[in-house]
């Protein structure tokens, strides 16, 4: 199920995030991130990830004082949005795929008992959202509510980066009708 | 605009022997006959690429060489009625084709759909927003009009077969 952006109890709040992550990346943030296919199968897939707060200090998270100097203001507005629990900021080069794929491997798809959604913010209005195989233009700070266990994925068919703000918020801070 | 059920093609029962013709020729060294697209059409290399190897328009030309690696693929496109042009697409691993329309159809030509039909199953077509999983010969028939892509979200190259068929030759 994709829900509203306003059933975010905190929706209003976004647009200040979104501003203050298009100032962020206006500077070279290549020491922040993470490639994220690198990391899972050994072979670069032009998908960076800069974990700006994580659920945990897993495999993907490298404290960086440098990207905590420059992000603090961020993640300090990221901590007063209600249920915020991870916060990252995605990277995805030219002509560049995020494979269709669901947040939790040990789950199986469309299973709705998760902790979170998750709120993604396209800063551009470039490239696909891919959610329960549909295909989603992304529109620039128009933010996709849906279940991480939704099969999905990303497309950037264009030859510009595109950037997304990915939120894993708690449910808690939803207004929705139960399912 | 309009997408069609597979079983409105007429010729459906002869696209298994298709595909396994196209199967062996592309277990033939072709790189050499590969175009690709990216490069034609925006001057950029892309991870998608394509082989004319049928046409009867004339608009495109295809070699000598090609023609006798196709030799067997024409002769049976030849008792497949209304085919006009077939093309083979192979699309690198995880990569995409933009989302796109067929161009325009001329006034005075006679209406055609395209008839896709996976030869691989590693990819995912993208018909009017809509993604479906590709499954080996299982065609997708569409007109022009309708927005397209396809994406390869996997680690194996995904092929496919275009086919440009006569409107005449589906049930509508």
């Amino acid at each position: 199920m994709i829900l509203p952006p306003e059933s975010y109890v905190d929706n209003h709040k976004i647009p200040k995030l979104v501003e203050y992550v298009e100032e962020l990346m206006k500077h070279d943030v290549s020491d922040f991130w993470v490639d994220i296919g690198e990391k899972n199968v050994g072979t670069s897939i032009n998908w960076k990830s800069i974990i700006v707060n994580p659920y945990d200090i897993d495999a993907y998270y490298t404290f960086n004082q440098g990207l905590e100097d420059i992000a603090k203001h961020i993640m300090d507005h990221a901590k007063i949005m209600k249920g915020v629990e991870r916060f990252a900021i995605n990277v995805l080069f030219k002509a560049s795929l995020i494979p269709i794929h669901v947040d939790d491997d040990t789950r199986p798809e469309y299973d709705n008992t998760g902790r979170c959604y998750n709120i993604l913010i396209p800063l551009y209005d470039h490239g696909y959202s891919i959610v329960d195989y549909k295909l989603i233009k992304n529109k620039a700070r128009v933010p996709l509510v849906f279940d991480g266990q939704l099969p999905h994925g990303g497309m950037n068919d264009t030859l510009e980066t595109r950037i997304t703000i990915f939120l894993n918020v708690n449910k808690e801070a939803f207004n929705v009708a139960p399912e | 605009m309009k997408i069609l059920e597979p079983s409105s093609y007429l010729d459906l029962a002869k696209l298994p022997s298709l595909i396994e013709l196209v199967e062996n020729f592309c277990n033939q060294p072709i790189s050499t006959h590969l175009v690709d697209i990216g490069l034609k059409d925006e001057g950029i290399a892309s991870n998608y690429s394509a082989v004319v190897i049928y046409d009867i328009t004339g608009e495109s030309v295809i070699s000598d060489d090609l023609e006798q690696l196709v030799q067997s693929i024409t002769a049976h496109s030849r008792n497949i009625e209304g085919v006009d042009r077939i093309f083979i697409n192979f699309l690198n691993p995880n990569s995409s084709i933009p989302v796109h329309q067929g161009d325009p159809i001329p006034s005075g030509t006679v209406p055609s759909y395209n008839v896709i039909v996976p030869v691989t199953t590693h990819g995912l077509h993208v018909i009017d927003n809509t993604t479906s999983v590709s499954v080996k010969g299982s065609p997708i028939i569409f007109d022009h009009e309708v927005y397209r892509s396809t994406i390869n979200n996997s680690d194996q190259t995904h092929i496919w077969i275009t086919m440009i068929v006569d409107s005449s030759r589906f049930i509508n």
